[in-house]
């Protein structure tokens, strides 16, 4: 019985999916931009420069925390969890941010879980190289991987910005 | 009078009119053919407003019809939700056909108003005039048609106020808008006339920022996101369908909340 | 199901049955894949969306366009459903009453396998539940829908489902719930192709429907 109900339930998916139909590869309307991707190994001026064109916006500091940090593209996947902004020592700002922990929980869906901080670790991020979208932000200035290969930061190894004050950080456009 | 929306010289209406029935004739069978066969639902592709299958014509023509349901669904008396202010996203969420790089700001000095169509007073307005108008702030939501939403508050002179102060025909169907972004875009008199239909010069009590559509936008509670035109240079008041940048590649018209 | 001397003998599933059940599969995979467009316009689970080749629209217009169309395939044929049924009486006497004990016994048989549907023309317990968990699924994809289409309209609507975001959230669980309800139908209807032939042909001829004592006395 098993073994006949396997291919009636592949051929359930598959009329399913012919109903539904391929969609047409065209791109009719808005096409996703490539444009504002990352590009892989930019230098600090470079993104300081990409950062300043997306028209720095004021935002409270204590705004920040708790927010998601995406990746851009379609899907939106979460990277990582905003915990805080710390001052660098040549006078920028770094987002400081809790990457997902080595159970990909946040790819399922399971943010509540991931955020349970298993296996987590924190990293500096300049503010550079993230633009706020909405209650997101989102991670422009580096991909994932150099996200991912940032040295591990400790907590306390450099001063936090008190919540009241503002900095200005650029914005973005939603990605699809 | 020159119209910034028009050519000077538009073709004789009476054309339309005496092929309205053929045109009707053409509208009908498409949805008779595309949308009601099961043949049609085999061909399952993709239709943007330049697909003339039958299927395309049709999905737009049930958007057609879709237009009249909401036009007959939206009550101009009901209000829209406000928040508190606690709950203003700041910055707001922003959105246009390009990227935010690609914003050209707009010269608040050199900017003026320019009005048309059926509007007694066509005098084009300054930033300051418009200051001097009777304002309103409303801390509504923002829901875009991609199905995100944040709550806004926007201040700025009632759309309402506006059409009787430059003596407007509120009888007209549309108000129509042009940008210094090239987003065209229209809503109905009904809505315009809400009073949750703002020009909105200011975001959480500051001047908008240039990405938000500095100096003048619209911003109404009862509209999806994408029928929300910024960076507004002419206001148009007409009984021609204007129709808009997103309506011309496929998405609804009336677009109502 | 009225029975008078001239009419035929009343098929399993009668012409306005069929015709209904195939209007409302059309509807449902045209919405279903329609709104797949509309989801991944904006997903509400970060990572989670559909790929391309599985949405119905080449991109989010397209997909508004179809789910637009068909929302109304689906208001007008399940209402015609709702009230055929009710005044057919064919909702109430397919699909209850639904007894503890045959849900146990139909759970026992499902897990030996035993699957083999003799009599086409009542179901189990099991089938019952699935049949109203879809009809209540689908009335509440109309009201979760309605709130994300007029959210200012029916502003009260959207704060019962817990805001905007929530009433998004309630028709993805719908969507989910009716899908997951498609994939068990079409497979068990594969399974035994005679509930395929009866949707398309009619079925076999009823019985007069026994009253519920004399039914009890038969088993």
């Amino acid at each position: 019985m098993t073994a006949r109900a396997f291919p009636c339930a592949l051929g359930a998916v598959l009329l399913t999916l012919a109903l539904a139909g391929p969609g047409r590869a065209q791109t009719a309307g808005p096409s996703p931009t490539p444009d504002h991707m990352p590009k892989p190994g930019m230098s600090a001026p470079e993104m300081a420069d990409r950062a300043a064109g997306r028209f720095p916006q004021p935002v409270r500091v204590g705004d920040l925390p708790g927010r998601f940090l995406l990746q851009p593209e379609e899907s939106q996947p979460v990277l990582g969890r905003v915990t805080g902004l710390v001052r660098r020592d040549d006078g920028g700002a770094d987002a400081i941010v809790r990457l997902d922990g080595v159970l990909g929980l946040t790819r399922l869906g399971l943010q509540p879980l991931a955020w349970s901080g298993v296996g987590a670790r924190l990293v500096a991020v300049p503010v550079e190289a993230v633009a706020l979208l909405g209650e997101y932000v989102a991670l422009m200035g580096m991909t994932p991987e150099r996200l991912r290969a940032l040295p591990t930061f400790a907590p306390g190894s450099a001063t936090a910005i008190p919540p009241g004050e503002t900095l200005r950080i650029g914005i973005v456009r939603p990605f699809h | 009078m020159r119209s910034p929306f028009r050519p000077l010289k538009v073709p004789d209406p009476s054309i339309l009119d005496d092929h309205r029935p053929l045109v009707r004739q053409i509208e009908r069978r498409g949805l008779l053919r595309g949308g009601l066969s099961l043949g049609a639902l085999t061909m399952l592709t993709g239709c943007d407003v330049t697909d003339t299958t039958a299927v395309g014509r049709a999905l737009r023509a049930v958007s057609d019809f879709n237009d009249g349901v909401q036009a007959a669904l939206f009550d101009p008396r009901k209000l829209a939700p406000e928040y508190p202010a606690s709950q203003v996203l700041k910055p707001p969420r922003f959105n246009a056909y390009y990227d935010v790089e690609d914003v050209k700001p707009v010269d608040g000095e050199a900017w003026r108003l320019e009005l048309a169509g059926l509007i007694s007073d066509k005098r084009p307005w300054t930033r300051r005039r418009i200051a001097e108008l009777p304002e309103r702030e409303i801390i509504i939501r923002h829901v875009c048609v991609e199905g995100w939403d944040y709550i806004g508050q926007w201040s700025g002179v009632p759309l309402r106020a506006f059409l009787e102060r430059v003596g407007a025909d509120l009888t007209a169907k549309y108000v129509a808008f042009k940008t210094a972004d090239d987003y065209p875009s229209s809503i109905d008199m009904a809505s315009a006339l809400h009073p949750q239909t703002l020009l909105a010069t200011r975001y959480a009590g500051q001047d908008l920022p240039d990405p938000y559509g500095y100096p003048l936008r619209l911003r109404t509670a009862v509209k999806l996101g994408f029928k929300n035109p910024k960076w507004i240079t002419a206001i148009e008041v007409t009984n021609a369908y204007p129709g808009g940048y997103w309506e011309s590649r496929g998405f609804n018209w009336f677009a109502g909340l | 199901m009225r029975i008078n001397g001239i009419a035929p003998a009343p098929r399993l599933h009668p012409w306005a049955v069929r015709v209904m059940h195939w209007t409302n599969a059309v509807a449902m995979v045209v919405l279903i894949g329609s709104g797949w467009g509309i989801y991944d316009d904006s997903v509400i689970i970060h990572g989670v969306y559909f790929p391309k080749a599985i949405r119905l629209g080449s991109w989010a217009a397209e997909s508004l366009l179809w789910h637009f169309a068909a929302m109304w395939l689906l208001v007008a044929n399940g209402g015609a459903y709702l009230v055929y049924g009710v005044a057919t009486g064919r909702l109430r006497e397919r699909l209850l009453p639904i007894r503890p004990r045959d849900i146990v016994q139909t759970v026992r048989d499902t897990l030996r396998l035993k699957l083999t549907h003799e009599d086409l023309t009542t179901y189990n317990a099991v089938q019952k539940i699935l049949y109203i968990v879809a009809i209540l699924a689908g009335i509440g994809q109309v009201v979760s829908g309605l709130a994300i289409w007029k959210p200012v309209q029916f502003s009260s609507l959207v704060a019962l489902l817990g805001g905007f975001q929530g009433a998004r959230l309630v028709h993805f669980a719908g969507m989910a719930v009716l899908t997951g309800f498609l994939a068990i139908h079409v497979v068990l209807s594969l399974l035994v192709p005679r509930t395929l032939w009866a949707m398309l042909t009619g079925g076999p001829v009823r019985r007069p429907a026994l009253p519920a004592v004399a039914r009890e006395a038969a088993r």
